[in-house]
């Protein structure tokens, strides 16, 4: 009876330790992540692009998509061809899934005139993980919309998210190396690729672009989703396929689910994919991604087409 | 009486919760756990009552039949293959049709479990369990059921059957492991495993050095991944007044390949000692036959991992260098100092090289990406600048943790401050927040 007792008061040490864990748990959470907003706040880098896209931006056109959006589209030359403001919000690694959450934050505070959404099948339109996508709005669930745009993907992220250091889970080296980089982004989000595409690349036999890809649901409806409320929000959307060396693994074909929704709701949609820049080698830096000199061409181009 | 009916009762939860989070992965695999349980469980009756002259033919039945459902799953494919390309190479073809069904999750675990139990009533070490409640827990329990440790009847149906009563001690200590085995697993393991998938995936692009690295990678996200189910397992237990054998003791420590067998996934080494070494003749008998019954355990070790080449060619290399070892009387010699870390290091490369075989698809590729290693020289690529510092971090902190356990178990007593230990606690709860890779479900062992 006496160890029985013992158990009993082993349990009730054991359980008050645990709760005062947590509660120490809570409060160096809340904590840190008030910091770490502070920091988000005032870095350069990366970091201030990202939080300047969804807290501050205001420029008359926005450019969306993934690398090849942010390393293709000159917002300087976009302006003096237009006169009007621009900034790229073009992001590594990302589409549609992150920008649809972006734009979702970006249109509370304002209706830009012109939005390029630059379409990359792998990112936009292919099938595969968009846990990963939606990475990168972690920091902005304090949006009540961005949560419930997150939490609605992956329900166990509600629960994720009570914790304010979860949402800067990888994130925090970043950040913390951007806080010395502290300053306006004097390109406007555009990041110049310097070098040409590698010998072997070129010289390699040509591969029969894809035709048929396996589309992801989820990307597609959020596609005709920004086409919609652009429409209802007078923000001229236009979709471009950016060029690529040698048709870059797609063919024509692969984006007709685009072709589609700009059909639907009466866009433009611009088609550089295989286009005279896709043969020039000296316009890459790699397969898929324009150099300095292949941005500047290109965007010149593009932008006398959107301002006529 | 009331005691007893209360253990029971607990008991039937436990084997239902069990059975509830391995249906919620394959509802209809839970026939397999059932039928390997009921076979056991009848099997060893039956050879207890049995006639000593009779046992044999009979464990060797029970056995086979315990084995069908791991053969089927797990080499059929395999083996059907195999006979084919042969069959090919000499003009003839004649193929079956291959399986295309998931391996259960954990099969070979716990059907090694139940196979050791009926070794054990056979030889004697154990009585046939009378309570199939108790038994069918056994085979079932939740913590170790998808990736071990391998428990012993013995050690494990004792506790099944007592009353626990709550120990404070034993529950930090479950904690402790838990927490311990989340930042194994999610900082070091997974996020590791992000550089080498990158690498192995496209390894003839990367650079000799880069290659290495990533080898030396897969040699600690395996640790980590598999350390780290292994204590997250034990601590659970530990929560429920469990006590199951702890499947690490600091392997990369080790001064050669018969010490890391004595470290890593100690339950599997026992199991092959127990019921293939030892029964073969173990080291009692001739140096060629003792060498033999090396090389057959660790090629057993190496089928038992998994249906391919690359498997047994892992298997086959702890083996012989394990007989060269013995050969050269290495397995057994104590050295200090700079000698011991020049064995440490010799080991770990031996292993890290060992991993490669076990990493990679095929061994075409696998030889080819030891070739690749060798090619270039320079400076290893990072990759990514944030995954990388992260790396370095999580390595930098169980390196510490494990060096002064192995080597300085009596200095920083300041570590042993009840704040500084909740200190420690809050930074690594922190840390996996941080930096663990929190979507990431799947374990290495998991599909063994």
């Amino acid at each position: 009876m006496a160890h029985l007792f013992m158990g009993v008061s082993n349990l009730k040490k054991f359980l008050i330790n645990i709760a005062i864990f947590f509660a120490i748990l809570v409060v160096v959470d809340f904590s840190l992540g008030k910091i770490f907003h502070f920091i988000q706040a005032r870095a350069g880098g990366r970091t201030g692009t990202e939080y300047y896209v969804c807290e501050r931006a205001s420029e008359d056109v926005i450019i969306m998509g993934s690398s090849r959006a942010s390393h293709h589209y000159v917002p300087e030359i976009i302006t003096e061809k237009t006169g009007m403001s621009c900034f790229n919000a073009g992001q590594d690694g990302n589409g549609i899934i992150l920008q649809y959450g972006r734009w979702k934050m970006l249109s509370e505070r304002y209706s830009p005139k012109l939005l390029i959404y630059d379409v990359n099948p792998d990112f936009d339109l292919c099938k595969n993980d968009n846990m990963t996508y939606v990475d990168r709005l972690k920091p902005f669930c304090s949006n009540a919309d961005v949560r419930h745009y997150v939490t609605g993907m992956y329900h166990m992220e509600e629960l994720k998210l009570f914790s304010q250091m979860y949402r800067y889970n990888y994130k925090i080296i970043e950040m913390t190396s951007d806080c010395v980089k502290n300053g306006e982004d004097k390109l406007k989000g555009y990041i110049p690729l310097v070098g040409e595409i590698r010998k072997e690349v070129v010289d390699a036999p040509r591969l029969i672009n894809k035709t048929t890809i396996d589309y992801d649901e989820i990307k597609n409806y959020y596609l005709e989703q920004l086409a919609k409320e652009c429409k209802d929000k007078g923000t001229e959307l236009v979709f471009v396929a950016s060029p690529s060396f040698r048709g870059g693994g797609y063919g024509i074909e692969a984006f007709d689910a685009v072709r589609k929704i700009a059909e639907k709701y009466d866009l433009p949609f611009l088609y550089y994919y295989e286009s005279e820049y896709s043969e020039n080698p000296k316009i890459f830096k790699d397969s898929q991604h324009l150099n300095d000199e292949g941005a500047h061409m290109f965007t010149e181009d593009m932008a006398s087409r959107i301002s006529l | 009486m009331f005691c007893k009916e209360k253990v029971k009762l607990r008991n039937w939860f436990l084997i239902l919760a069990s059975y509830l989070l391995y249906a919620n992965w394959k509802p209809a695999y839970t026939l397999i756990l059932m039928a390997i349980t009921l076979l056991t469980y009848f099997g060893a009756r039956y050879i207890e009552a049995k006639e000593e002259h009779r046992k044999t033919g009979i464990i060797f039945t029970y056995a086979t039949l315990t084995l069908v459902p791991l053969l089927v799953f797990k080499y059929y494919n395999f083996v059907n293959e195999s006979i084919w390309n042969l069959l090919s190479s000499f003009g003839l073809r004649y193929e079956l049709h291959g399986l295309n069904w998931a391996i259960p999750v954990g099969i070979s675990f716990y059907t090694f479990q139940a196979l050791g139990y009926l070794f054990d009533v056979y030889y004697k070490k154990e009585k046939a369990e009378k309570s199939f409640v108790d038994y069918a827990l056994f085979v079932c329990f939740f913590p170790q059921i998808f990736s071990g440790p391998i428990s012993k009847a013995g050690e494990l149906l004792p506790q099944i059957k007592e009353k626990r009563v709550f120990k404070y001690e034993q529950g930090v200590q479950g904690l402790k492991f838990l927490l311990w085995g989340m930042f194994l697993k999610l900082v070091l393991a997974d996020r590791l495993g992000l550089y080498v998938d990158k690498v192995v995936a496209d390894y003839a692009m990367y650079s000799g050095p880069t290659c290495v690295l990533s080898a030396i990678f897969y040699s600690l996200q395996i640790y980590g991944d598999f350390a780290g189910y292994s204590l997250m397992a034990v601590g659970v237990a530990k929560l429920m007044g469990f006590d199951l054998i702890n499947n690490f003791k600091r392997p990369y420590f080790s001064v050669s390949i018969t010490d890391f067998w004595r470290r890593w996934h100690i339950s599997l080494s026992r199991w092959l000692k127990d019921y293939v070494y030892i029964p073969m003749g173990g080291s009692r008998c001739s140096k060629l036959r003792n060498y033999w019954n090396i090389f057959v355990t660790f090629l057993v070790s190496g089928i038992w991992h998994g249906a391919n080449w690359t498997y047994i060619v892992w298997g086959i290399i702890h083996g012989v260098a394990q007989i060269i070892e013995k050969a050269l009387g290495l397995n057994n010699k104590e050295t200090k100092g700079i000698w011991r870390f020049v064995r440490i290091v010799v080991t770990f490369a031996i292993v890290t090289l060992a991993w490669v075989f076990f990493r990679m698809p095929t061994l075409g590729d696998a030889v080819a990406y030891v070739g690749h290693s060798f090619s270039e020289f320079g400076m290893p690529e990072v990759l990514s600048v944030t995954n990388f510092a992260i790396y370095v971090m999580a390595i930098a902190i169980v390196l510490f943790k494990e060096t002064r356990e192995e080597f300085y178990p009596t200095k920083f007593r300041f570590l042993n401050n009840r704040y500084v230990r909740w200190a420690e606690y809050v930074v690594i709860f922190c840390l996996i927040l941080l930096c663990g890779v929190l979507d990431s479900g799947s374990f290495i062992y998991g599909s063994f």
